[in-house]
């Protein structure tokens, strides 16, 4: 077999980089993709390597018209909106900084920051445009335009633009866009020559700084419309990132939204604990006229997640040998095979479980079967996991005879954390070092490995692609291989974590938001696997009322970076504020842990860190003292 | 139309020992990742693309500091390349290969290059004897009509100071002359050597004279008598395209960039990495007619990226051309009467070559000088982000603000 090294999209772990065309090439709808390309505004929730820049680049025509999928001629028929596609840029922000050197006002700086915001969504614009014009129209979205009409077009859009164009042609008004682009810097740059007091009016006199990206926007899409006979027709603003978006422009947009455009869909993304987020969920619920959703993009029901994630993989692994496999032949079974959680159904049945393709095999806990060996090895090793059994009555034996399906269930419940305790307690794997190679054989397996990627793209790739070249003849995966490459994912994710500043307080000792994350993750160690066996112990928190706001904000970024998962209470999925809710540690970090992948009891947040050493309840004498000695 | 396809690469720079500051990118034994190897990805590119030509020129420097194991991975993997490419491999020897003031081992420079298998420059062991004995060889592939006049300029290093600059001796020069005499024309007449036969304007500085006789060869070369000729060289790792001083015949010179070096500070504002295909005509009818010419595409390298389409400083721009010298301004007014009888709001840059072939010829220089001299004569054109001509108007303009 030929491991295939030619570069696709795959490689890039980064859609930003991609162009929606390339984006397309490797597209696998996830269950949420549905939702977001439905006609109504959206807006797209994740933590990093989530995959919504992915999402809303699929909705540029280029993508649309180039994606091949079982599913792509039936969701192109249902999408009757142009794409207008938008990134945010993390040097934005240093740039419009350093816009004048520090020696313009803020006034100034503002405006010019939309300005040059502005010219990016004309770009797009016309980006847009340029893809669906084609001589070939029987593709997606594609139009003809004579070059008389496209003169007509370039000269009264170039003309609301206040845009000096010398060819009246499509690309003559990208590269006129351009260069305004760097007109702006130009301005600033001119103005710090400028005494002080002449300076915001030698900005202000520059007419194209002034023009308002959302009217304006409206007329090139009525002209363009108009020219093409498709006066019925919409478009949708895709904008990515808005966490990095400088707050200047995410007000304009908000600005923006509130002043209804018939003709316009706004579809943005941005991260899950965002200071924007309850604003936009506002304006947007507020928006009439249309539909709304807020999207989310993190499987909180791991079925789906484990669904999209098997066919993310079987589609890399196609496009890099060539040929389908089956994941589970190529890394085999996972110990953690019970991926459903509290989250779904307690009347969840052996019948329900075989419909999302769980293992179902009442077998499984036969006598003589490798989890019966387990929990008659707990029984035997562990004397509080001996007394529970026999509290409960329970006949190791005779396991699937249960016909009581309260206990049956309970059986399943205890599955999991059985096994921690097996395999973490077993002496030889408590002292091993978290470096050796085998200290992650317990989340071997393609269900134990998907579950630890959490549905995140990003993580599956790299995984799948470091992993497939460790692939023998026989077409399978080594487990000590797949240990060792979750160990490596792990520590990169951890190395990722160390670099988010986070202040914890000095009086507390608790190094870094990797330290308090460890914090949590050892604190749910010893309940699970340490402390007297209980079948619903703690391995999850939530975030009381009492937590400091800096462990808020700390928590916070772990969400955003995709460390901590929300486990929702029912439908919600934008949350306003982290207080009152549950969160779980990512699956990617329990392996670092020793902890079972499967969700828990929780506990609330502050009893978890009054319990360790390393920190220090904040007394609310201290606090009264600091305000007095105002400080 | 028939032309024959030359690949063009050259100053690969392999190395071996991680010496303080890398030479270039192509380490031996270094992982074969795309994003920072650039031969594998230059053969990712190749298979993507489907590139195929007649011939791959390697105008020398294989290795680094005469490095035996770089050069002997850098010929295989050169040689990998080339059949790739489909093509046949045709190099020359550059200063970084014969010197000998590096010894690493028993054999010196000269001995390891002449052990190569394939040999080198040629695998032919005839043209392989008069190479080395001569330094340089002709070479006349069969059926197609074009020659190869292969020169060692790097022939006297080693032995003084002339690791300062290549050499082509007189003696050498007569014996040229002499072949050639007593061969038939070519319509098509290629000279690949390393080191450039002629001072460029943008560097300075004594790394870089020009080769020892390049004048004299220029002449010989541009005299007329042996056809017309394009020389194809390495060494400066500054891409440049031009014609030398001389008449009408003067030779073409095709400075190539360096495939992999480590560009160094002062050429970071000229040059990338660059890789070559150049296309040249050899129909019998055309040369009679017309100066030898042709077009050429180029890549560039960026380390992290991989191969791509070359940008505003790159060297040579993504397409160009060579071998039209008429007027430029002759031709802006030929343009400019095209234009203005047609009712065209715009048109497409490709309409106009296919309406003036020689436009496909211009140097890039000449382009830049065209665009200029179209500006003058109030036609307005624009250019893509590779400063490509895209389209071109009557001069009117719009929206111009106060």
């Amino acid at each position: 077999m030929n491991v295939n090294n030619t570069s696709t999209p795959f490689d890039s772990f980064n859609a930003r980089n991609l162009s929606p065309r390339q984006v397309s090439e490797t597209f696998i709808p996830p269950v949420q993709f549905s939702s977001l390309y439905k006609r109504a505004h959206s807006l797209l929730i994740g933590p990093r390597g989530s995959g919504k820049t992915t999402l809303l680049k699929m909705l540029h025509p280029s993508a649309l018209d180039n994606w091949n999928h079982e599913l792509a001629c039936e969701i192109r028929k249902s999408i009757d909106y142009t794409g207008i596609f938008v990134a945010s840029d993390v040097t934005w922000g240093a740039q419009i900084g350093a816009l004048g050197y520090g020696q313009i006002s803020e006034l100034s700086k503002n405006l010019l920051s939309v300005s040059a915001f502005s010219t990016n969504v004309f770009l797009s614009f016309i980006d847009s445009i340029e893809s669906r014009l084609s001589n070939d129209t029987n593709h997606f979205k594609k139009v003809k335009l004579t070059k008389d009409q496209e003169g007509i077009f370039v000269l009264e859009f170039s003309s609301a633009l206040k845009l000096p164009i010398s060819i009246p042609s499509i690309l003559s008004l990208k590269v006129a866009l351009r260069k305004r682009l760097s007109d702006i810097f130009e301005i600033a740059s001119k103005a710090t020559f400028k005494a002080k007091e002449d300076r915001d009016n030698y900005i202000s006199s520059h007419d194209f700084l002034h023009l308002h990206f959302l009217s304006v926007l409206g007329l090139g899409i009525e002209l363009f419309d108009n020219l093409i006979d498709e006066n019925d027709e919409k478009w949708a603003l895709l904008f990515d990132e808005l966490e990095i978006a400088p707050d200047i422009i995410v007000k304009e947009l908000l600005k923006s939204l509130r002043s209804v455009n018939q003709k316009l869909l706004f579809k943005l993304s941005l991260s899950p604990y965002n200071k924007n987020i309850d604003e936009l969920d506002d304006v947007f619920s507020a928006m009439s006229g249309q539909d709304y959703s807020s999207i989310p993009l993190w499987f909180p029901n791991k079925n789906e997640s484990y669904r999209f994630s098997k066919e993310l993989c079987i589609s890399l692994i196609e496009k890099r040998i060539g040929q389908k496999v089956s994941i589970e032949n190529m890394f085999g079974n996972s110990d953690f095979n019970y991926l459903d959680d509290e989250y779904t159904d307690e009347n969840h049945s052996f019948s329900l479980m075989s419909q999302y393709g769980m293992n179902t095999d009442v077998d499984s806990y036969k006598k003589g079967s490798r989890i019966h060996k387990r929990f008659k090895e707990l029984y035997l090793g562990d004397v509080s996991f001996k007394e529970y059994i026999d509290k409960k009555n329970i006949d190791l034996d005779n396991i699937e005879e249960l016909s009581d399906t309260q206990n049956a269930q309970y059986i399943r419940k205890i599955t999991p954390i059985v096994q921690a305790r097996i395999f973490f307690r077993k002496s030889s794997n408590e002292k091993a070092t978290s470096r050796s190679r085998k200290s992650r054989l317990i989340y071997t397996g393609a269900k134990s490995l998907l579950a630890v990627c959490e549905g995140n793209p990003r993580w599956l790739i790299g995984m799948m692609d470091s992993l497939l070249k460790q692939m023998s003849s026989a077409g399978t995966v080594n487990r000590i291989h797949q240990s060792n490459e979750i160990y490596k994912t792990t520590s990169r994710f951890e190395a990722l974590l160390r670099t988010i500043p986070v202040n914890l307080g000095e009086q507390n000792k608790i190094n870094g938001l990797l330290g308090l994350l460890e914090l949590l993750g050892k604190y749910f160690y010893q309940d699970i696997v340490i402390n007297s066996f209980s079948p619903s112990p703690n391995g999850s928190f939530t975030i009381n009322q009492s937590t400091p706001k800096n462990v808020i904000d700390a928590l916070g970024k772990a969400l955003n970076a995709g460390a901590i998962i929300h486990i929702p209470e029912g439908k919600e999925i934008v949350i306003h504020e982290l207080v009152g809710k549950r969160f779980r540690l990512s699956y990617m970090l329990c392996t670092n842990y020793k902890l079972p992948l499967v969700t828990l009891a929780s506990k609330s947040l502050t009893t978890i860190l009054e319990s360790t050493n390393l920190y220090k309840k904040q007394s609310l004498v201290d606090n009264q003292l600091r305000i007095d000695l105002g400080n | 139309m028939k032309t024959v396809k030359l690949a063009i690469m050259s100053d690969l720079h392999f190395y071996d020992d991680p010496i303080k500051e890398k030479p270039s990118y192509l380490q031996v034994g270094a992982p074969n990742n795309t994003k920072e190897n650039p031969i594998f990805a230059l053969q990712e590119l190749i298979e993507i693309e489907k590139l195929q030509v007649d011939f791959l020129v390697c105008a020398g420097d294989l290795t680094d500091r005469a490095n035996p194991k770089g050069l002997r991975e850098g010929w295989r993997l050169v040689n990998e390349t080339a059949k790739k490419l489909g093509s046949q491999l045709i190099a020359t020897a550059g200063n970084h290969d014969l010197d000998s003031r590096h010894k690493y081992d028993d054999h010196d420079a000269k001995g390891e290059i002449q052990n190569l298998i394939p040999k080198f420059p040629i695998d032919d062991e005839n043209l392989f004897d008069h190479y080395w004995s001569r330094n340089f060889v002709v070479f006349d592939p069969e059926e197609l009509n074009v020659r190869f006049l292969i020169l060692n300029s790097a022939a006297f290093h080693g032995y003084s100071n002339e690791s300062e600059h290549g050499r082509v001796s007189s003696r050498t020069i007569e014996q040229m002359s002499k072949k050639l005499k007593s061969l038939d024309d070519k319509n098509v007449n290629i000279l690949v050597c390393h080191h450039h036969p002629h001072k460029h304007g943008e560097i300075s500085g004594d790394g870089y004279s020009s080769m020892q006789g390049g004048e004299q060869l220029i002449d010989l070369l541009g005299s007329g008598d042996f056809g017309d000729w394009i020389i194809i060289h390495g060494h400066k790792h500054v891409p440049r395209i031009c014609y030398t001083a001389g008449g009408t015949s003067a030779p073409v010179v095709f400075s190539a960039g360096s495939l992999a070096a480590v560009l160094y500070d002062e050429i970071q504002g000229l040059a990338r990495n660059q890789f070559y295909i150049v296309e040249i005509p050899i129909d019998q009818e055309l040369h009679d007619a017309i100066s030898l010419r042709g077009e050429f595409i180029a890549w560039d390298w960026i380390a992290t990226i991989g191969w791509q389409k070359p940008g505003k400083n790159s060297g040579l721009p993504a397409k160009g051309g060579f071998g039209y010298r008429g007027n430029i301004n002759n031709l802006t007014q030929k343009i400019k009467t095209y234009l203005d009888t047609s009712n065209e709001p715009y048109f497409d840059y490709e309409v106009i070559v296919s309406q003036f072939d020689e436009l496909k010829y211009l140097l890039p220089m000449d382009v830049t000088k065209l665009k200029t001299s179209l500006e003058r004569k109030g036609i307005d054109v624009v250019a893509d982000e590779n400063c490509q001509i895209k389209q071109l108007a009557i001069g009117k303009s719009y929206n111009e603000c106060k």
